[in-house]
């Protein structure tokens, strides 16, 4: 298994708001699914995590609803809101561009 | 989920989260989160004890994480809030702007209701802040007071101090930084063209510094400016600067002549600057002349004291300060000051006077109407309220909690009062306006009546205060809806026992107020009314009143100065619109001056001579207003100066009151402070006359002759055969044919003085009736409204009656009865508490007593009447229900 790669605010953010494209889930499931989903390449602090999901909470990118978890907990599901899936599309974009160019950059000439 | 959950949210909102809330459901998630990574980390086959570790290192910062989100949670919390009450405002300003106007009869009413008593109220306040509550312009205004000398004998609470006197308050008190002394004067500015007469103030030279203000041009008095032997100099005010002096800074430092003497202008004071009238200059007070006099130094009374208290003194304890002062001077000098104490008011309530309690009375009055129509939208926002139940059930059905029914309601009313607040701002502004046009003299001249923003946001503020006070019972009421039954029943008798209730007791309320403030205003008019038929003992019509002083040195002896008004008499008569020429020092109803009086023969007494009203006039004075000569004869011509004794006629109330009965004709008597002064003779008896205002009873008067007396400033007072002020013309080429330098002031005619003499309670009494007036309407609305409502929701009941057999006229009966208990309820309410608040007007009234039976009478009739009439449309709507109509809708 590679070294995992502790990742920058921003990127963390995007990561989040893919995940939750799929489907509303808790914290701790956007972790897991970001670690599986990537083989475990990237991880992403408890800390960093909820303090996104927080702060993307109050942006209005995700709406948050209590509900139960596979184990029968009360957990805290969060959702993409329809603010948060445009937001999305434009940072993938973006992500795009600036890995193509750097791609580009470090290839081999 | 589905995929719209946050739009959703919207309709079906979480509940708000407290701080405790917020706490718990933070810790629950990072719990949750440490838990299912402790849990998949032993299921890899750590120890718990390893496993939890290793998730909490895993995690990062648990505490800051934790600390972030609460914070970041509570703001969103904030923000949420916020976002749904501009939200939910912004809906509810829409339906009911959608709902009024849907009903646009109603809308009118309530507007107009609104707009009343705001206007009425805005317009009150306007006046009572510029009169009342504007602080004067001088620097610490609330620690500046007014000494005025208690004259105890005459009741004269707030008379004028001797110069003797304020020498020792001001030497001897301990309360006050300074005591000066203020006085009234006159001068004539000779400019280049016609000569111009300046009203003016006396200050002592320390009343600048008292008063904190500074000149905006060159100086005001240096300390011994007022002592004899110095030049003479004035201080201008702005206006007159402006005016008279065409706004030349170059004036400052110039001198001029001021009624023949060379005069030094040494200051203008800024713009605003008045010491409670409309004074154009200000000179020097000197009173050493008066000092110097034996006979005056305690006995002439002719300046005013103003004073700044010193840091910590009160004006109670400044009043007793001076008041033992005054009982010193009282035991050391008995003949002059025996019931001369001293009085010292706050300087505030000096200059405002006695429009305080006319004016505290007509706001109360202005609420009241405020308090009416409050219970009047009160009561038609209840109708509709009933009649808008099923909408406000269904909302109700629909998830609608109280709070939210309680604020669309409420908004409703909210904005009604905006709007109508918005009216009735326009309408207290242009009754404002009305008011000083209708009224320029009944409001002391100190005051600044302006509309500013503080005016509109007490406007406002009362708007929408009301709008809560109306809107918060129908609201509540409306909010405790039972939907289900609402929706299920199909009568629309679903009013209950306690609306009805809390309905009338709105209406009686009403018409209690409304009875209190028409006997306010009757009392009012009758008091007027009493006044205006009081007999005034002489004749107003056709005089025209015009003031000239003699002020300039080539008048100094008495052939001089009778000589000039002779001559100006003569001119006059010759002019063919002049019947009588009269003169006079005093004009009738606009006050008197005083002297003392010995009889010779009777003994001096131990104090202060008797006091008599003193009037020095020309020999037509009497036949130019018509008053009766009794016995005796009037001035002649033979009454010339230097002869002795001196010719003096008396009033009916002299001869009552000093010679009770006796034959005072050839009495021989001392005018004045001194009993050993010239002698005088009675020649006559003239009839009394109001001198001292129309509520005022007539006070004894002796009369002199101006000739004998001196007297250089003369009010003429001609009887002219068609418009007196048509002869002014006339009058001023007859002046500047004899003296080209003379200016003539204070042009007017008898009969405005009188009218002015009663502008103060005629302002009170129009406005009061105004109020009262607009107050009926409002009440006769209010009875009106709920019997419609009444008569609606028992029309099944009616209908069975009416099919049992009830008459037109039994229906009638008792509609109307039920009407009448209400309106009972309400006089007898109303009675009690006019009866109780009646005393609070004694002041205002003249003749009439606060519990005058006519009015109170006449007001019950006016009231029972106007709510018979009111209850009796819906009455007869009444007698043409249908009855099988009404049976089918139940």
């Amino acid at each position: 298994m590679p070294p995992a790669i502790e990742l920058l605010q921003g990127t963390v953010d995007v990561l989040i708001l893919r995940t939750l494209a799929w489907e509303p889930m808790h914290g701790y499931a956007i972790s897991r699914w970001i670690r599986e989903r990537s083989d475990g390449v990237l991880t992403i602090e408890g800390a960093a995590l909820y303090q996104a999901l927080h702060r993307l909470e109050r942006k209005r990118w995700v709406a948050p609803s209590w509900g139960v978890s596979d184990n029968n907990r009360r957990a805290k599901f969060y959702q993409l809101t329809v603010d948060g899936r445009r937001q999305l599309r434009a940072e993938t974009t973006s992500w795009r561009t600036y890995a193509d160019a750097v791609t580009r950059v470090l290839a081999p000439a | 989920m589905s995929p719209n959950a946050d739009r959703s949210r919207r309709f079906f909102r979480f509940p708000w989260r407290s701080p405790t809330r917020i706490r718990e459901d933070v810790d629950d998630e990072l719990r949750f989160h440490l838990d299912m990574r402790t849990a998949e980390l032993v299921a890899g086959g750590m120890s718990e004890v390893a496993a939890r570790r290793e998730a909490t290192r895993e995690f990062g910062d648990v505490e800051f994480t934790r600390r972030y989100c609460r914070r970041l949670d509570e703001g969103n919390e904030r923000r949420t809030r916020r976002g749904e009450w501009l939200t939910d405002a912004r809906q509810d300003l829409a339906q009911s702007l959608r709902v009024l106007r849907r009903s646009p009869g109603f809308l009118a009413i309530a507007l107009i209701t609104i707009a009343l008593g705001v206007g009425a109220n805005s317009a009150i306040f306007t006046v009572v802040r510029g009169v009342l509550l504007r602080p004067l312009p001088f620097d610490h205004p609330e620690r500046l007071v007014s000494v005025y000398e208690n004259n105890v004998s005459e009741h004269a609470a707030r008379s004028q101090l001797a110069a003797a006197d304020y020498v020792d308050y001001r030497r001897d008190q301990s309360t006050l930084t300074d005591i000066g002394i203020v006085g009234y004067t006159g001068l004539a500015y000779q400019g280049s063209s016609d000569p111009v007469a300046l009203r003016g103030l006396r200050f002592s030279a320390n009343v600048f510094s008292i008063l904190g203000v500074r000149p905006m041009l060159g100086r005001t008095f240096a300390p011994d400016e007022d002592k004899p032997g110095k030049t003479a100099v004035v201080v201008l005010s702005y206006a007159t600067w402006r005016g008279v002096f065409g706004g030349d800074s170059g004036v400052v430092g110039r001198t001029v002549q001021m009624s023949g003497t060379p005069t030094v202008i040494i200051g203008v004071m800024p713009p605003g600057f008045t010491f409670g009238g409309d004074e154009q200059f200000w000179a020097p007070f000197d009173m050493q002349w008066q000092l110097d006099d034996v006979n005056r130094s305690r006995k002439f009374h002719n300046m005013v004291g103003v004073a700044r208290l010193r840091t910590g003194a009160t004006l109670a304890g400044a009043q007793s300060d001076l008041l033992t002062i005054a009982h010193r001077n009282e035991r050391a000098f008995p003949a002059s000051n025996t019931g001369h104490l001293v009085n010292v008011v706050a300087l505030h309530s000096a200059f405002v006077g006695d429009s305080r309690p006319a004016l505290l009375v007509l706001a109360a009055a202005a609420l009241c109407v405020l308090l009416i129509a409050c219970a009047n939208l009160a009561n038609l926002l209840f109708s509709r309220t009933l009649a808008r139940q099923r909408e406000l059930a269904v909302r109700v059905a629909l998830g609608a909690g109280r709070g939210r029914l309680v604020r669309q309601l409420l908004t409703e009313s909210l904005v009604l009062a905006g709007l109508g607040g918005m009216a009735g701002s326009a309408i207290g502004w242009a009754g404002t306006r009305a008011l000083l046009s209708v009224a320029p003299d009944a409001l002391p001249p100190v005051s600044k009546v302006s509309v500013d923003p503080i005016v509109v946001a007490f406007a406002l503020a009362v708007s929408l205060g009301s709008g809560v006070l109306f809107g918060l019972v129908p609201a509540w009421t409306g909010a405790r809806t039972d939907a289900e039954r609402t929706l299920r029943e199909t009568s629309r008798a679903v009013a209950g026992r306690r609306a009805d209730r809390l309905r009338r007791l709105l209406v009686a309320g009403q018409t209690a107020l409304t009875l209190v403030l028409l006997v306010g205003a009757g009392l009012l008019v009758r008091s007027l009314d009493r006044l205006q038929h009081v007999a005034l003992g002489f004749d107003p019509a056709n005089v025209l009143v015009t003031e000239i002083a003699l002020t300039s040195n080539a008048y100094d002896t008495r052939p001089r100065i009778a000589r000039f008004y002779e001559s100006l008499f003569e001119r006059l008569r010759a002019a063919p619109q002049v019947r009588v020429v009269g003169a006079t020092t005093t004009v009738p109803l606009r006050g008197s001056w005083t002297s003392g009086l010995h009889i010779e023969g009777e003994p001096v007494p131990n104090g202060p001579l008797p006091s008599i009203g003193y009037s020095a006039v020309n020999d037509d004075y009497f036949r130019a207003l018509s008053i009766p000569l009794r016995r005796g004869r009037g001035f002649i011509p033979q009454d010339a100066p230097g002869i002795s004794p001196r010719a003096v006629v008396l009033n009916d109330e002299a001869v009552r009151r000093f010679w009770a009965g006796r034959d005072p004709i050839g009495a021989r008597l001392q005018l004045g402070p001194d009993p050993k002064g010239p002698p005088y003779v009675v020649v006559g008896i003239v009839g009394d006359v109001r001198q001292d205002g129309f509520d005022a009873q007539p006070r004894p008067i002796a009369y002199t002759s101006y000739r004998q007396e001196g007297q250089s400033y003369m009010i003429l007072l001609t009887k002219t055969t068609g418009d007196p002020l048509g002869l002014l013309a006339t009058f001023r080429a007859a002046v500047r044919e004899i003296d080209r330098t003379l200016p003539i002031t204070g042009v007017t005619t008898m009969e405005q003085v009188a009218g002015n003499s009663l502008a103060r309670r005629r302002f009170s009494m129009l406005l009061l009736s105004i109020f009262a007036a607009v107050s009926l309407v409002l009440a006769v609305v209010g009875t009106y409204g709920v019997m419609a409502y009444t008569v609606s929701a028992r029309t099944p009941e009616l209908g069975v009656r009416i099919a049992l057999g009830a008459t037109t006229s039994n229906v009638l009966g008792l509609v109307v009865r039920q009407s009448m208990t209400t309106s009972a309820l309400g006089i007898g309410i109303g009675v009690i508490a006019a009866v109780l608040l009646a005393k609070a007007i004694r002041g205002l009234l003249y003749g009439v007593e606060p519990t005058d039976v006519t009015t109170f009478i006449a007001v019950i009739m006016l009231l029972l009447g106007a709510s018979i009439l009111a209850a009796f449309v819906p009455a007869r709507r009444a007698t043409h229900i249908d009855p099988i109509e009404a049976l089918r809708r139940d």
